[in-house]
């Protein structure tokens, strides 16, 4: 019984090629579309990996105001850079109550930090920009003490010095600069862990993956382009979804008329032995071979698709930065959707056939 | 998209190829001019906020939202003007009034923090838009003090705006509504990308000319992906119509056999089966093309589809919609020939016969034979 019933599952009708005709072209869209975006996230990335985008800035989270990277694990991490604390505060001065943010900059060189500015414990600098504004708000010069509110915590009388000898081209002039000592001295546990790390050259990937640090992307054009290739390449997460409940329609659909017509053939079945879970697998089965066959061919004819979408794209006069490889994200997709979703679609004609012997339209004359 | 985000429905002043010429001094005096109803200058940059690609623009609130039709949905607090962010964007990145975010250079390596201060609604592109002050604006976009991008003016007199431009002897292009592009002391601009106006903005611009390049190329190659999904979404749609059509074809291929036993010609039949099935590929077509304009409508802005930073808008345009409708009815009209012509290719007799004069190799008899 055992191998009639292999046939019956592998067997294709017209009415099955057609749907599995129906499954390729939906996959062959999937796949397609997938491999064209992804050689077009592979071909910017290769022309923007070879711009220089400056300082490497890493962060923890996509935000470097909520970042917090522990403190005690900069020691692990090799090569000079700098461990960036910054902050929203008070400032009150001249009169006059601003949001400043604060920032405190410590440099790492072999594992060992050294804090060069503002040289006194409780100095704030203000940077040019800040400094003018404040004179241009209060019409005098910036006072020599202001009072700081940070973390809760109301420092008066603060010393306030010259802004710093030099800034990275990095930073704006409206910036307050502390030592990292007098935030970890207001607050510990928010003024103790690092914000960002800034590094002239890249860090170990090693490092990275264990203290869990993205890159920020500081040449923003890139970043942009970067990100708006990933929110195409997102949308099509939901293409993937439309195109697996198509895919459980169809195969729903042909199952459910296959089961009707051969009613008759499923009552020979059962007549000859075959249980009910025999039958149900029968039809299951040829689900998933429905599913499988339109999924292979659909992935190829995509892949030939993209291909030829990029080779005619120039003489339609369209720039192409697009470089495909082979899709095998987007191919085991495809094979991965189709399969799960014939195979849901496929219970319910599989478990209407396993018990169509019952009813009385089934039982051969 | 690049149009509206640039331009809206205002009058565009973008710099010409001679001396650096949008700048405060042209601003100022196209502002005192009687004519200009709305005069706002404007800086561009491309970063991101959190992780997400957002477009920056430097210029004066008010002006700015009275440009864009605009309206406060949460007004500026006094103390901290820094930013100010459109409700898309808002939405999209979940962003509240009082809330510091990181934002960085467009065409130059920088970080700046930003208070958002208020928060804005437009009907347009910039309700996806993070609206920030004028030094920040150059810092982000590497530009000089008093310089600008772009200049937007609103007038009901486009003819003196020009003549003015020509007799300040500024060197510019303006476009604009029903207005041809005029090069005033300028070349025609060779790159009317948006990645051109904001990365390599002629002289006094970020002069990265690689950076300008490949950011213009990888934006227009979206195209070619845009194009390619579209095209296999097409043959899609096209193989759904034809193998629906097939189906209930293949219950009337014995009619037919049937007209063409008792003396139709093959024009008459494909006449008569143009006649019968073009108004219902019609009414198909435009009840589907309708759903779909509906269905998106009632999605947003839950399943918005955001490129480069901003949500594409669904608006209802009739061309689009006939150009749809008339593919949708092409492709039905030229599957039902195909078909046709398939069955027609068949002999009447064969046609009518119900049962296969040869049973089936995949019957169960023949496999249970082996």
């Amino acid at each position: 019984m055992a191998r009639p019933v292999l046939r019956l599952a592998t067997r294709f009708t017209r009415r099955t090629r057609a749907t599995a005709w129906a499954i390729a072209f939906a996959c062959m869209v999937l796949v397609g579309a997938m491999s064209l975006a992804d050689g077009l996230a592979d071909g910017i990335g290769s022309v923007t990996n070879r711009i220089g985008s400056g300082p490497a800035v890493y962060l923890q989270g996509n935000e470097l105001l909520s970042s917090a990277i522990d403190s005690a694990t900069l020691s692990n991490v090799t090569g000079d850079f700098v461990a960036m604390r910054a902050h929203v505060a008070i400032l009150e001065i001249n009169g006059l109550t601003l949001s400043v943010f604060v920032v405190a900059l410590e440099s790492y060189h072999g594992g060992i930090g050294t804090i060069v500015f503002p040289e006194g414990p409780r100095n704030v600098s203000l940077d040019v920009g800040l400094r003018e504004q404040i004179e241009a708000e209060s019409g005098m010069p910036v006072a020599t003490s202001g009072n700081v509110s940070l973390f809760g915590l109301h420092l008066t009388d603060l010393p306030i010095v010259a802004p710093p000898p030099t800034r990275p081209d990095l930073f704006p002039d409206n910036w307050a600069y502390v030592r990292p000592d007098l935030l970890i001295a207001m607050n510990a546990t928010q003024g103790g862990p690092v914000q960002a790390i800034l590094a002239d050259a890249p860090l170990d990937p090693a490092v990275l993956a264990s203290l869990r640090l993205t890159r920020l992307e500081t040449l923003g054009a890139i970043g942009f382009v970067r990100g708006s290739i990933a929110e195409v390449q997102s949308s099509l997460k939901l293409l993937a979804l439309v195109i697996a409940v198509v895919i459980g329609l169809l195969v729903y659909a042909a199952m459910s008329l296959e089961v009707h017509a051969r009613a008759r053939e499923i009552a020979t079945l059962r007549s000859l032995g075959a249980s009910p879970a025999t039958v149900a697998g029968v039809y299951e089965a040829q689900a998933f071979v429905l599913a499988l066959a339109g999924a292979i061919l659909g992935s190829a004819l995509g892949i030939v698709a993209a291909h030829a979408v990029v080779s005619f794209a120039p003489v339609l006069g369209l720039p192409n930065l697009v470089i495909l490889s082979p899709p095998i994200v987007a191919v085991g997709l495809a094979l991965l959707l189709s399969l799960v979703a014939a195979g849901l679609a496929g219970l319910v004609p599989s478990r209407r056939a396993a018990v169509l012997v019952r009813t009385k339209g089934a039982v051969p004359s | 998209m690049p149009a509206r985000i640039l331009a809206g429905d205002a009058y565009l002043v973008t710099q010409g190829s001679g001396p650096y010429s949008i700048n405060e001094s042209l601003a100022e005096n196209l502002t005192a001019q009687p004519w200009a109803q709305i005069v706002s200058a404007e800086i561009l940059s491309l970063g991101t906020v959190r992780g997400e690609p957002v477009v920056v623009r430097a210029a004066e609130p008010g002006t700015f939202l009275v440009l864009e039709g605009g309206e406060w949905v949460q007004p500026a607090m006094v103390s901290d003007p820094t930013a100010y962010a459109g409700v898309g964007l808002v939405r999209r990145l979940g962003l509240a009034a009082g809330d510091n975010a990181t934002v960085v250079g467009s065409s130059v390596p920088r970080i700046a923090f930003v208070h958002i201060a208020g928060i804005y609604r437009t009907a347009t592109p910039a309700n996806d838009e993070l609206l920030v002050d004028f030094p920040l604006g150059r810092l982000l976009a590497g530009l000089g003090p008093a310089a600008f991008h772009s200049i937007r003016v609103r007038t009901s007199e486009p003819a003196s705006l020009l003549s003015f431009l020509r007799g300040f002897g500024a060197s510019v292009h303006v476009s604009g509504p029903n207005l041809p592009r005029a090069d005033i002391a300028s070349d025609p601009p060779t790159d009317e990308r948006i990645s051109n106006l904001i990365l390599r903005t002629g002289i006094g611009g970020a002069p990265r000319d690689y950076l300008s390049t490949a950011v213009a190329e990888a934006t227009s190659s979206v195209r070619v992906v845009a194009y390619g999904i579209a095209g296999l979404l097409g043959v899609l749609v096209a193989f759904g119509i034809h193998a629906v059509q097939a189906r209930a074809f293949a219950d009337r291929a014995p009619a037919v056999g049937v007209l063409r036993a008792i003396g139709a010609g093959n024009r008459w039949m494909r006449r008569r089966l143009l006649f019968e099935s073009f108004p219902l590929a019609l009414g198909a077509a435009a009840l589907g093309a309708g759903l779909g304009f509906v269905a998106e409508s009632w999605l947003q802005p839950n399943a918005s589809l955001v490129i480069f930073g901003h949500e594409v808008l669904v608006s209802f345009d009739l061309t689009t919609f006939a150009l749809v409708v008339l593919a949708v009815v092409a492709t039905s009209m030229l599957s039902g020939l195909l078909l046709l012509r398939g069955a027609m290719a068949t002999r009447p007799i064969e046609s009518i016969r119900e049962t296969p004069s040869v049973a089936s190799p995949q019957s169960l008899e023949a496999i249970l034979r082996g």
